[in-house]
């Protein structure tokens, strides 16, 4: 009997994973396609591959193609940390935006891009929103070591998160460029708009970093869900795991807000609706989340992209329209732990 | 003996217009507006102009920057400009609106600036302000300069005008009913975000802006103060390739030539006819 829901369910994983697969593949087609001007795929493609710079080819892959990676990269950021951060405080409100990661990231990359650092050193943009992330997590993390309850976890994201903003907007005032406090919208709310090569590069590195990271604590996340005690027993050792998964988070989620602004709630309702197709374990969710992430923030841009508003819409309006429920419905569900 | 009353009559008349007329210039001037602040500097000394903005002396925003420092900058918050004690207040007609009622509930004398977006218009309002402060005549001379200035740049046009876009920070463009579009033609180019429909100030997607296969991009501030997201478009690699593919002249303008309308706009368009000469020749 285990050994056949167990079977079932890894089918039903594999199956999952070849969907979101095959859904993000159509996805990234369609958004080569999708802009502000029509152009002619074929002969753009064909310009690409033989290596003729016409305006098409400069269309697909300077402008498109880095949006539609970098929609990718941070999605999958944004879902997986959700996941795994979830699978640390077993808590299925931990989500880098809500308990204020995101934040805090978005102050550290503003205090290094507003002040010249980031363009002596373009490498300190990412690192800055490293830096801004890593400070947030171990907070939270010592702060909901012994009282693991949902309601500490959420106050203390509302702290950190109100204290990380009010921060970005006074180092935006201080900013000595005149755009700067303008500029705080794209900070709490994220765009992918204009995005470039460069961006990609950038990130690249400490992303595939913080997702080794978090994927290696994949199996020790599906035995902590026993309980730490059974995890110890069997042999997982938390500290290895939590310093996994919290520089992990940090590297990923502080490199994807530092080029694209917070994008709030992707953490949160990905690893929700994909619970139950992996039976629970948070250890198998990881993976289909970072897929599922990837699905919902490159879907969100197409749809910004296609929206006829004057200016685009920020990408962190439309994960909130669709985030800010579940987040309620989540709250509602576990309403009995709140007495904790 | 009548005739020698009737000149009395008439000298004493003329004596009353003299004094009215010197007693109702105004002798306390205070501006609340970058734009009103290089108009008034134009025609006014630091005696009669007493008050203008700290914006005035930012060579970025700013055309008349250096000349600001010779008048005193306030910080543009009420008390000050009421301690200033000011018997004309010239403000924008859409920046400071707050402050601009407060003035005239308090029993100030206003006079409010409109934003011009032809030449002609720039004309009509220096000629405005000249009789509001006083100075008509100066005002004529400053008309009269600014014309003759526009009679050479519009000699030296080209025939053939090329297509010009202009993109800001942000990825704004000016079109239509923009004293930048006026620019433009004056300088004798084509603006495209007019040829596209574009009023006003507005945004033009950076696909768009490619597209539109411009000869000339006009590229705000790209050289100043680079640290911000809203700058980081205009060194967007896509335009540097396109610049790179279709050979086009990417002309970095500062902002203080067109932040405002006025006598700068001339000096604006002056400044990409010699870009684009220098380019050609």
């Amino acid at each position: 009997m285990q050994v056949k829901t167990s079977l079932n369910t890894r089918r039903q994983e594999t199956l999952l994973t070849l969907m979101l697969t095959s859904i993000l593949f159509i996805l990234f087609a369609f958004s080569l396609v999708v802009g502000d001007v029509n152009i002619n795929i074929i002969n753009g493609l064909s310009d690409i591959f033989n290596n003729k710079s016409t305006l098409n080819a400069i269309i697909f892959e300077e402008i498109r193609l880095p949006r539609t990676l970098l929609a990718m990269l941070i999605g999958a950021s944004l879902g997986l940390s959700g996941a795994a951060l979830q699978g640390m405080v077993r808590n299925p409100l931990a989500e880098p935006g809500v308990i204020g990661v995101s934040a805090s990231a978005a102050l550290g990359a503003v205090i290094v891009f507003y002040f010249g650092l980031a363009s002596a050193i373009p490498m300190a943009l990412p690192l800055g929103g490293i830096a801004g992330a890593l400070v947030a997590v171990l907070f939270l993390y010592l702060l909901t070591k012994n009282n693991n309850s949902m309601l500490t976890l959420i106050l203390a994201g509302v702290a950190v998160s109100s204290l990380a903003s009010a921060l970005t907007a006074l180092a935006l005032n201080l900013s000595p460029n005149p755009y700067a406090s303008l500029e705080i919208f794209f900070w709490l709310m994220g765009s992918l708009a204009d995005r470039s090569f460069t961006h990609v590069w950038l990130i690249l590195p400490a992303t595939l970093l913080g997702w080794w990271l978090m994927l290696s604590t994949r199996r020790d996340l599906d035995v902590l869900s026993l309980g730490e005690d059974t995890a110890q027993s069997l042999g997982v050792q938390l500290q290895k795991l939590n310093k996994r998964i919290i520089l992990g988070a940090a590297l990923a989620v502080g490199a994807a807000v530092s080029v694209s602004g917070g994008i709030g709630f992707v953490g949160l309702v990905v690893p929700h609706l994909l619970r139950r197709y992996v039976g629970y374990q948070p250890g198998r969710l990881l993976l289909s989340s970072a897929l599922g992430g990837a699905v919902l923030l490159l879907a969100a841009d197409i749809t910004v992209r296609l929206l006829p508003t004057q200016q685009e819409l920020k990408i962190g309006v439309l994960t909130a329209l669709l985030g800010a429920p579940f987040f309620l419905h989540l709250i509602l569900k576990s309403k009995r732990e709140w007495a904790s | 003996m009548k005739l020698k009353k009737t000149w009395l009559l008439i000298s004493f008349f003329f004596a009353l217009l003299i004094s009215v007329n010197v007693f109702a210039k105004p002798q306390r001037i205070v501006s609340l507006n970058l734009c009103a602040d290089q108009l008034l500097m134009a025609l006014l000394p630091p005696e009669q102009l007493i008050g203008i903005t700290q914006l005035a002396s930012d060579p970025e925003a700013s055309y008349r920057y250096q000349e600001a420092s010779q008048y005193y900058q306030h910080t543009s918050r009420i008390e000050e400009i009421m301690a200033l004690k000011p018997d004309l207040v010239v403000v924008g007609e859409f920046t400071a609106q707050p402050t601009n009622q407060l003035l005239e509930e308090l029993g100030y004398k206003v006079i409010k600036l409109g934003l011009p977006v032809t030449i002609e218009e720039i004309f009509q309002q220096v000629i405005f302000l000249g009789e509001h402060i006083g100075e008509p005549t100066q005002a004529e001379k400053l008309v009269l300069n600014m014309r003759e200035e526009l009679a050479k740049i519009t000699a030296l046009r080209e025939k053939e005008p090329k297509r010009a876009v202009v993109y800001y920070a942000n990825g704004f463009t000016a079109g239509q009913h923009t004293i930048v579009n006026e620019i433009l033609n004056i300088a004798g180019l084509d603006n495209i975000a007019t040829e596209l429909g574009l009023n006003f100030v507005a945004p033009l997607s950076l696909e768009s802006l490619l597209a539109s296969k411009p000869d000339i991009l006009l590229l705000g501030r790209l050289n100043e103060n680079t640290d911000s997201l809203a700058h980081q478009v205009l060194r967007h690699e896509a335009i540097n390739q396109y610049a790179a593919l279709r050979q086009v002249q990417k002309i970095m303008i500062p902002d203080r030539y067109w932040s405002c309308a006025g006598p700068s706009s001339l000096a604006a368009a002056s400044y990409l006819q010699q870009h684009l000469l220098r380019k050609t020749h």
